[in-house]
């Protein structure tokens, strides 16, 4: 009986350069490349020269409060940025706010970090030394940040499995067989695909089906679905917010009517545009220029239009008729059959140019699905359609007495006060109450002119007719928001605004006390987020090239620190095996390593010996060999060289029997 | 201190057990995966935004391969625990686990993990410890203060007694058995029970542990921590004696002269009184005195029902100190305490060890039944045995004071020692002149039980 003792281990076994390698992956996911690459270098270069920092606690607690100032700055200036979706560029700049940290311990002499380096609470206590090797963590936080880059997705998923399969190799337990380990590891590879597949088809019919109740907040314009308040009463209040800047220029007219989005089929308050995908425009040549429709008038205008987003991906409120929109600001811009337009671009305040040649409404001509007025709107429409009689009229007259319609017999308001059964506010609107916001016209309207036969479509947008002396522009703010159906006339889509025109004082009546000091702020983040967006892109680019002279600059101003410590390079190991092949035990152990038997850390070759071997072999005593060993070994008063063949015939006799023991010679058996 | 509400205490025992389960069921790189998964799910919840539903496909994957390869484990592994007699609470030692493996193969990547059950906590209990503060030492940050599930972590284990971490097992040949050490760290005095031992094993990917539970409950007592105390000097009120009992050549022996009388069969020749004989004719003998002890008394003061347990400890550390201390060789120490009736043990010359004094003192709980009067009253009683008294105390008031100037008028000598919880920064200024009281602060008892001077 034997006695060993082992204690879990602190570092956590890591392929070597797999932090690198995780940087790298991580910067090339999030166009970080040049920032991973300059710290990939400097986490390489400290491990590479022989100096380490014999650093005290409070050294680490200093690293770690670094880490958290530029944690909480880089958090105020994403939140700030981004808003709520910061969350996301905040993750996807967190390998940055670690690095001080994973740096202090891989420039360390004990290679770890005092667990008070991260719980300020533990500051205080005598709760012992805890420490941590956070390497698996700065990986893990780089996998998670490069989850943010929403492109690459297969070679992401490859990328990632590379990192954590080998993270996996290295700590493998040794009880199991390579090929075990091997086929084990392709049957979860197998399960990972499988499980990646059904997450994808499980969030899309979650999405298709719940999308409805997630996405209610009316003015974050989706481009596939637009839900309406129709239906819902008391006042209708929408925000002061400015949402849209529009910059003066002599061509402008006003009101200018900036479209978003366009839907085609209604159902519960809620129109939707079916079968209307957005497809990627191509960039004109050499230019930051989008050809967004074909043709071109004779009189082009130029309007430039600042849009406020909260997202990656914003719909452009755009002149009817835009042909084509310029922005250094844009990364891709998409379009869908209907003429919406979609940008991706950093949240903020998008600036673009967009320019109109008189070709408006030169969409695609329209579906059946634009002439279907819903079931349970049928009878009501017809009827209002005899009401206002315009049988026998053509489409444009049509078009013109249903407007003049409204005009004549309803009135704008944003107070609703009838409850109404289910589905029917709208046929209220129509035949009783004749009161409501713009909503309930357009989609009246929009419904009527199908029922006479006009095709027809729902559009959202803006009214901007507003202008701020403080910022000297045309502004739009959320209550500005406006929604106008289009009507499909002599081959063109013609808007048709049936809501009166009182709808814009109205709005304007809602003005909160605050607004003053509400416009001044929101100008000054505006100016802010201009400056930060065009004036100091590049600022961060080259303040990266700073990195590696600072670095060598601060590695010779340490290097004469009292703390610095010349530490002995590790000599490679020849597997776990504690002799070399030249001992005279070679034997013996060799065959004891091949059974998967090694000595535990800090085990003596004794206690090994007489943990793994039976007391006695073909007459040998195993005392005699640890004896003879320990002679061989230690004592200065020895033939070493006769002791070493002595111990040598001994282990190789020893270890013979054993061999013949454990497979014993069949001709031998009964 | 704040009180986290009862819902919340509800979930503790829940977290604890989950927080446990994590820590012993997967290896670092199992949790490491499991982060990734939580990671993955939260960043990844919108496909649109991230690729984080891909790291968590992958980990999910990963994790769910582990648990399928983990379901059954049955080793052919006995597990026994070679346990000390009795161990010091706070002072590091270790015991052994004897590991056999009787199957075929070798086994090898185990772990052993020695579990000790886990107290039931109820809530007044765990009110009453907020408010006595036995959970000292739980560090109180924010989320402690308002959630509080810190200090009852801490209050469990001070009950369950120590925290033994898991130990990765050497590989074991078939019909091979090894012996693990096991270091071990008592956090209190009392017994320690151990419930059962758990044998893990990695599955092959190496991120979930299979579990082979082994039942083996024991016991082990945990002493009192003690610290180094000056030797004992009191003086003694013997007298009329040649010297102390260490000067007799044999038990039974002494040197005092009584008178003399006729020889019995048995009686030894060399006392034989050769003079009487020469004039009597008769053999008669010398008559010696009996033995005689100096006898000491230690009065520990534990009628400390209300007071805070780091204070009731403190109070039972320096009796036990004095306890197992060094005492000269012929004298005795009558060890005197309230439990659930007043205790008298005495140690020294064959009538008691100091082990049997300390395995009382380590279950000894304040007592809440009577008054330190009853104890003064045994003392007053038995005042002529002692030739000194030493007075442990945890609280000085006029009952105490009382059974101080009763000692100073019946002539006994003593050392009074008054245990508080102050911590004065003049530890010169901490003898209090009147009765000569020495003062031992909680938190520095070594520091100054090495002042006290035992002499009377």
């Amino acid at each position: 009986m034997s006695s060993a003792a082992s204690k879990s281990a602190v570092l956590t076994p890591i392929p070597r350069f797999w932090i690198s390698f995780s940087l790298l992956a991580w910067g090339g996911f999030t166009n970080n490349l040049a920032g991973a690459f300059v710290m990939a270098l400097m986490i390489e270069a400290i491990g590479f020269i022989s100096i380490k920092w014999a650093m005290a606690d409070r050294e680490f607690h200093r690293a770690a409060d670094l880490t958290s100032v530029i944690f909480a700055l880089v958090t105020v200036i994403q939140f700030s940025r981004y808003s709520v979706h910061g969350i996301y560029a905040i993750l996807t700049v967190a390998p940055y706010c670690l690095f001080p940290l994973i740096l202090a311990q891989r420039a360390s002499t004990r290679q770890t970090i005092p667990m008070s380096a991260l719980f300020y609470s533990l500051r205080k206590s005598e709760s012992g030394d805890q420490r941590l090797d956070i390497t698996p963590h700065f990986i893990a936080v780089c996998i998670v940040a490069a989850s943010t880059s929403s492109r690459g997705g297969g070679y992401f998923v490859a990328v990632i499995a590379i990192i954590v399969i080998g993270m996996l190799l290295v700590a493998r337990p040794r009880r199991y067989r390579g090929w075990h380990w091997a086929t084990v590891m392709l049957l979860a590879l197998g399960l990972a695909v499988a499980t990646q597949m059904g997450m994808l088809y499980a969030h899309r019919s979650l999405e298709s089906s719940v999308m409805y109740w997630v996405d209610q907040f009316p003015w974050s314009p989706d481009p596939n679905r637009a839900v309406t308040a129709i239906g819902a009463i008391g006042r209708l209040k929408l925000s002061d917010r400015i949402r849209v800047r529009v910059t003066p220029s002599a061509q402008l007219k006003l009101p200018l009517m900036l479209q978003e989005a366009t839907y085609d089929s209604f159902r519960f308050g809620t129109w939707s545009a079916l079968d209307a995908e957005f497809e990627a425009v191509d960039k004109v040549a050499g230019r930051n220029e989008w050809l967004v429709a074909a043709g071109g008038g004779d009189d082009p205008t130029t309007i430039e239009i600042t849009v406020q987003h909260r997202r990656a991906l914003v719909l452009l409120p755009t002149p009817r008729g835009s042909r084509r929109i310029a922005s250094d600001e844009i990364a891709e811009l998409q379009d869908n059959p209907f003429g919406s337009l979609m940008a991706e671009s950093p949240p903020g305040a998008l600036r673009f140019r967009a320019t109109i040649d008189g070709t408006e409404g030169i969409e695609p001509p329209p579906r059946p699905r634009d002439l279907v007025v819903p079931d349970g709107y049928q009878s009501v429409v017809s009827r209002t359609v005899a009401e206002i009689g315009i049988t026998g009229l053509d489409q444009r007259d049509a078009a013109a007495r249903i407007r003049q319609f409204f005009l004549d017999n309803f009135t704008y308001s944003l107070i609703q006060k009838g409850r109404y059964a289910w589905r029917t506010p709208l046929a209220h609107f129509l035949t009783e109450t004749r009161r409501g916001h713009c909503e309930y016209f357009a989609t009246a309207t929009v419904l009527l002119l199908r029922e006479a036969g006009i095709p027809a479509r729902y559009a959202v947008g803006y009214v901007v007719e507003n202008y701020s002396a403080l910022e000297r522009m045309y502004i739009a703010r959320a209550r500005h928001a406006h929604s106008w159906a289009l009507a499909y006339i002599d081959g063109r889509w013609v808007t048709v605004d049936s809501t009166p025109s009182v709808w814009y004082e109205l709005e304007d009546q809602q003005a909160s006390h605050w607004q003053g000091i509400q416009d001044f702020l929101s100008w000054a983040w505006f100016r802010y987020q201009r400056l930060s967006q065009e004036d100091m892109s590049d600022i961060g680019d080259v303040m990266i090239w700073l990195v590696p002279p600072l670095a060598v600059v601060l590695y010779f101003r340490l290097r004469r620190s009292p703390t610095a410590v010349r530490v002995a390079r590790r000599k490679k190991t020849r597997g776990d095996a504690t002799e070399g092949v030249d001992s005279p035990l070679a034997v013996l152990l060799g065959k004891l390593q091949a059974r998967g038997l090694t000595p535990a850390s800090g085990e003596t070759l004794g206690g090994f010996l007489r943990r793994t071997v039976p007391v006695s072999s073909a007459g040998i005593r195993r005392a005699e060999i640890i004896s003879i060993y320990y002679r061989w070994r230690f004592s200065p008063h020895t033939n070493a060289a006769r002791d070493a063949a002595l111990l040598r015939e001994k282990a190789e006799i020893f270890s013979a029997e054993q061999d013949r023991n454990s497979h014993p010679d069949p001709s031998q058996s009964p | 201190m704040s009180m986290p509400p009862r819902f919340l205490f509800r979930l503790f025992p829940l977290a604890g057990r989950t927080s446990a389960w994590v820590e012993q069921r997967f290896s670092p790189a199992g949790r490491l995966v499991v982060g990734l998964l939580v990671a993955g799910v939260l960043f990844g919840i919108d496909i649109r935004q991230t690729l984080g539903y891909q790291i968590a496909a992958l980990n999910f994957a990963l994790l769910i391969t582990s648990l399928i390869f983990s379901v059954r484990w049955k080793p052919g592994i006995s597990v026994v625990r070679v346990l000390p007699q009795h161990v010091t609470a706070t002072i590091p030692t270790s015991y052994w686990l004897e590991i056999t493996n009787h199957s075929n193969r070798l086994e090898r990547d185990l772990i052993v993990h020695d579990r000790l059950p886990n107290p039931r906590i109820s809530f007044d209990d765990y009110r009453r410890a907020l408010v006595f503060g036995a959970g000292a030492g739980a560090t109180t940050n924010w989320f402690d203060h308002a959630v509080g599930f810190p200090r009852w972590v801490e209050m469990r284990r001070n009950l369950r007694g120590a925290e033994i971490e898991s130990q990765r097992v050497p590989a074991i040949p078939p019909a091979t058995t090894i012996r693990i050490k096991v270091p071990l760290t008592v956090r209190r005095r009392g017994w320690v029970h151990f419930d059962t031992v758990h044998l893990l094993r990695p599955d092959p990917l190496g991120l979930f542990r299979a579990r082979y539970t082994i039942k083996d409950k024991a016991e082990l007592l945990s002493l009192p921590r003690r610290y180094a105390t000056p030797r004992i000097k009191l003086r003694s009120e013997r007298r009329y004696q040649k010297g102390g009992i260490s000067l007799a050549m044999a038990v039974g022996d002494s040197q005092e002269f009584a008178s003399l009388r006729d020889y019995q069969p048995g009686d030894p020749r060399r006392h034989i009184h050769w003079r009487s004989f020469a004039k009597t004719g008769k053999l008669i003998v010398k008559q010696y005195q009996d033995e005689y002890f100096d006898r000491h008394a230690l009065v520990i003061d534990t009628h400390l029902v209300h007071a805070r347990p780091a204070l009731f400890e403190a109070v039972i550390s320096v009796g036990a100190s004095i306890a197992g201390g060094e005492k000269p060789r012929d004298s005795i120490l009558d060890v005197i305490f309230a439990g659930s009736e007043v205790v008298q043990l005495s140690v020294g010359r064959g009538l008691g060890d100091a082990l049997q004094a300390l395995a009382y003192l380590a279950e000894i709980q304040p007592c809440d039944d009577g008054d330190i009067n009853q104890l003064a009253e045994l003392l007053r009683e038995r005042t002529a045995q002692f030739a000194s008294v030493i007075l442990v105390l945890g609280r000085m008031d006029a009952a105490r004071e009382a059974l101080i100037s009763d000692l100073a008028q019946h002539g006994v000598p003593s050392v009074k020692l008054y245990v508080t919880e102050e911590d004065s920064a003049d530890p010169g200024a901490a003898d209090t002149p009147q009765h000569d009281v020495f003062r031992i602060r909680c938190e520095h008892i070594a520091e100054d039980l090495a002042r006290v001077e035992m002499k009377s």
